[in-house]
């Protein structure tokens, strides 16, 4: 068998047809094997992206949105002021300066540790001073100059506060600061005096802070809201609403603040007097802003829920913007009665088509499709070796000593290979899924099992005319054992056929495999090809992203093409009769 | 004459035997990997009781023998069980589906043998040339590719991008008919069935094509072809009866394919949301029906039994050499 192979491939070097498809075969083994070497993508890998939104809400019918993609930044902490937005992780800061576009990255001194909270005010119409709190208990400010064509940073001064505080918010002009630290106590801050003073622990997880010195309101886990005096350390714990609380703003002249949280819920405060607002339409609020133009509040949250919530009448009202559908984690009222809002999360990289990052495109679970096809190449054409060793194994024996054999043996392989010919392959595959559930065990053991029949019925013709030539009549007469002239003489002549058989099942396997595997017959967690054009029909993928249907079977269909390529040449040489159907 | 009837008889016992052998090959499957079926089907918070109950009513408490004998004699009576998923009778489902299946598998396969017919004597006479090239090369592709794939990349091309034909299914809902004539007697049927069809004739199209181009190189190699051609024969009669003369392994072909048909196209039914058969065993398959998939199964089987069957009847009648020995 192996002999045999430099003969063919010089036969093959004749053949226009033949010499195509072997080195379309060969170009596809190469492209899989050499491209995983060099493409180093896991095929479970799940991508995501980074994907940040700002809306520019002019009114309910016109807004604006402007989409950046960040990678490998997670996004952490978020502030936004008229004309800026700044947001930072770990250790570094991005201004955005919004009437421009323009941004800029600072990285920070790694000395402090890591960013643990930030604020951004506006001190002048173009220059703003932004907060930035440390691990290391320091706090830095910075400033930023928006003017001329350059964003400018300097950062102005660091004091060391030796509390780690999640959460700062600048009051008074910027001269003070105050804030919560991990163990909830709320800390004051005066820049100016550099008095640093622990105000109260009010005990309960903190999440929003807003000042109106003296007072400091704090809302947090539980539903409860807290006002804590900045100069008596007195704390007045409210509990209007069980949820809890995500942000909080005040409207220091009236004495009012209203704090938003989980599940809609709204709690008001006005003047030593507590309410709640159940609203029951709309999911988790995380950000409320007093809007001195609207003279209400306002507050956003998940699928670009806007809300205007009057803590006079105890009302609210839901805006209907449908051009923001992202969660809306900040917001800001301007003068105009227009809002800046801002959505950040990480979103799956789903259904992206082909691009440098991904020459395949995604998937829609988020993989890479390039990585994916590369591997069910080679599983595919595994399977189909498999498949085509066994059936070999199987159909070339029997095909033997049924032909060579005659008589009763031969009647009962011939009855078994009738009956096997009545079975239908997909059916079968699926009633053998049925009962021992899918698996690459099912569909290998299915396909085997019917088409040996194929081979045994080729070989075992073949083997009845070579038995019946004067060469092996010859060698029976002098005397040679049957096993002898069955591995000497018999095996050797029909070795060609089998060979071309060989090739044929290949092909045949793998267009069964992936067709069963593509009904979900086969093993979930391998890469075949067949496997992923079936995960983008059960996920609905395969109408909205073409990559994901036409890439996988484009291989299919040319590794197959290309085996059949060669079987026809190989077919004008040794067996100008055989047909490569079955 | 009367020898050809017992051969006729002789075949259709035949048929009968090995439809009883799969029968038994498929109840013993089922039984000794599922000695007791309640347990898959049923979901927890059964009673005993309940459960002897119901396997009273599906007489899974008769010995196995027993259960044999009354499983092989409802079958060849046509009652094939209850559907555990649609709570009627098997047959009355998967007749239905057989018909959808058809209305759709068996024109196209008659529309692919016909243009194989023709464009198989074409390319034969055209051998060598650019046109007989071409189209090995196209028919190659075709035959390389799933055809489940084409039906895939055939949707996605002409309803999702050009919209101008329905995504799939075999007519709009909601619909009334009362039977089956009244749902494919329909302009909306045919607006589904266009498609699929097409896609299935020219699946269908690539291997009797070139097994008509392999037959008709063999007679055209014959030497009465040179006789006719030497004696002034015109060209377009000599192909024509070239083509009928390599009729024959076309038509052994054509038996096969519709017999193998029924049970190959499941994903492409599935890829249609075509209501067919195929799609029915893949359903039953998904929701763990057992004697719906049993009966589809046996029932694409004897599609495959007859068909093979009637193959050999029609090969010894078409040819003489076979009929007498």
């Amino acid at each position: 068998m192996i002999g045999s192979i430099p003969k063919i491939l010089k036969e093959l070097k004749s053949d226009r047809m033949g010499f195509i498809g072997l080195a379309m075969l060969i170009s596809i083994v190469l492209f899989s094997v050499v491209g995983s070497l060099i493409y180093n993508v896991d095929p479970d890998t799940v991508f995501f992206d980074n994907v940040f939104r700002i809306y520019f809400i002019e009114d309910e019918s016109n807004v604006e949105s402007v989409t950046i993609e960040i990678q490998n930044l997670n996004i952490s902490f978020i502030d936004i002021e008229p004309g800026i937005l700044v947001f930072g992780s770990g250790e570094l800061i991005k201004i955005i300066d919004l009437d421009g576009y323009r941004e800029k990255t600072v990285e920070l001194s790694s000395d402090l540790g890591m960013l643990t909270s930030l604020d951004v005010i506006r001190a002048d119409t173009d220059k703003y001073l932004i907060y930035l709190s440390f691990e290391r208990g320091v706090i830095s400010v910075f400033e930023a100059l928006l003017l001329g064509a350059d964003i400018s940073v300097s950062n102005t001064r660091n004091i060391e506060v030796n509390y780690l505080l999640k959460q700062i918010k600048a009051a008074d002009n910027g001269d003070v600061l105050v804030g919560v630290d991990i163990n909830n106590r709320i800390i004051f801050i005066d820049l100016d005096t550099q008095t640093i003073k622990a105000v109260a622990n009010v005990g309960f997880e903190v999440n929003s802070i807003s000042a109106c010195l003296p007072n400091i309101y704090v809302a947090g886990a539980g539903g409860y809201l807290a006002i804590v005096n900045a100069e008596t350390s007195k704390v007045a714990m409210y509990r209007p609403i069980y949820e809890e609380l995500l942000s909080i703003d005040t409207l220091c002249d009236q004495n009012t603040a209203v704090a938003v949280g989980k599940f809609g819920s709204i709690a008001i405060y006005r003047d030593g007097k507590i309410s709640s607002i159940v609203t029951g339409i709309v999911e988790d609020l995380y950000d409320v802003k007093y809007s001195k133009d609207r003279k209400l509040f306002i507050a956003g949250g998940k699928d670009g829920a806007v809300l205007e919530i009057d803590p006079f009448k105890e009302t609210f009202y839901m805006l209907d913007i449908d051009a923001v559908d992202s969660d809306i984690k900040i917001l800001l009222p301007l003068k105009d009665r227009s809002i800046i809002a801002a959505s950040f999360g990480t979103y799956v990289r789903a259904l992206k088509p082909p691009s440098i990052d991904h020459p395949f495109g995604t998937t829609y679970y988020g993989r890479d499709l390039l990585a994916q096809v590369l591997e069910g190449i080679r599983t595919s054409l595994f399977i189909g070796l498999v498949i085509a060793l066994a059936v070999e194994a199987i159909g070339f024996l029997i095909g033997l000593v049924s032909g060579y054999f005659g008589g009763k043996v031969d009647r009962l392989t011939t009855s078994i290979i009738n009956f096997m010919y009545s079975i239908p392959l997909e059916p079968f595959a699926i009633m053998l899924a049925i009962i021992y559930r899918p698996s690459l065990t099912t569909v290998i053991v299915a396909i085997t099992l019917l088409i040996w029949r194929t081979t045994a019925r080729i070989i075992r013709s073949q083997v009845i005319q070579v038995s019946n030539t004067p060469m092996i009549e010859s060698v029976r007469a002098l005397g040679a054992s049957h096993i002898r002239i069955l591995l000497k003489h018999v095996a050797p002549a029909v070795m060609p056929l089998a060979l071309l058989d060989f090739a044929t099942v290949i092909a045949y396997a793998i267009l069964a495999e992936s067709t069963l595997s593509f009904l979900g017959v086969g093993s979930q967690e391998l890469y075949t090809l067949g496997n992923i054009l079936n995960r983008a029909r059960i996920t609905g993928a395969w109408r909205e992203a073409w990559w994901t249907t036409l890439i996988p079977g484009v291989f299919i269909t040319l590794i197959v093409l290309s085996i059949y390529m060669v079987i026809r040449s190989l077919e004008k040489i040794y067996n100008p009769r055989l047909s490569t159907q079955f | 004459m009367s020898s050809f009837f017992v051969k006729i008889l002789l075949k259709i016992i035949s048929v009968v035997i090995l439809f009883y052998i799969i029968l038994t090959f498929q109840f013993f499957l089922f039984r000794l990997a599922l000695p007791d079926p309640t347990t898959i089907f049923l979901r927890e918070g059964l009673s005993p009781e309940d459960r002897e109950l119901i396997k009273k009513m599906f007489g899974l408490d008769q010995p196995l023998h027993i259960q044999y004998i009354s499983y092989i004699v409802n079958f060849f009576k046509g009652d094939m069980g209850i559907s555990f998923l649609y709570k009627v009778p098997v047959s009355t489902i998967v007749f239905d589906r057989l018909l959808n299946t058809a209305i759709i598998l068996i024109p196209a396969i008659i529309t692919a043998f016909i243009i194989a017919w023709k464009l198989g004597s074409y390319i034969a006479w055209h051998r060598g040339k650019f046109v007989e090239k071409i189209s090995v090369v196209w028919i190659m592709i075709i035959h390389s590719a799933p055809l489940f794939w084409l039906g895939m990349i055939a949707l996605l091309f002409f309803s999702v991008q050009l919209q101008i034909f329905p995504i799939g299914g075999m007519r709009t809902p909601p619909y009334q008919a009362a039977n089956f004539l009244e749902k494919i007697l329909h302009i909306d049927f045919l607006y589904h069935w266009i498609l699929p069809y097409t896609i299935l004739t020219i699946y269908f199209l690539s291997t009797p094509t070139l097994i008509m181009r392999t037959a008709m190189i063999t007679t055209l190699g014959e030497d009465f072809i040179n006789v006719l051609e030497a004696i002034g024969h015109p060209k377009k009669k000599i192909i024509r009866d070239t083509a009928r003369y390599s009729i024959l392994p076309l038509l052994t072909q054509g038996g096969i394919t519709i017999g193998l048909a029924f049970g190959g196209s499941i994903a492409f039914e599935t890829v249609f949301s075509w209501p067919g058969i195929g799609r029915e065993i893949l359903i039953a398959f998904n929701n763990l029906d057992y004697p719906l998939a049993q009966g589809i199964f046996a029932v694409l089987s004897l599609a495959v039994i007859i068909s093979n069957t009637t193959v050999d009847m029609l090969y010894s009648y078409l040819d003489p050499r076979i009929r007498r020995g």
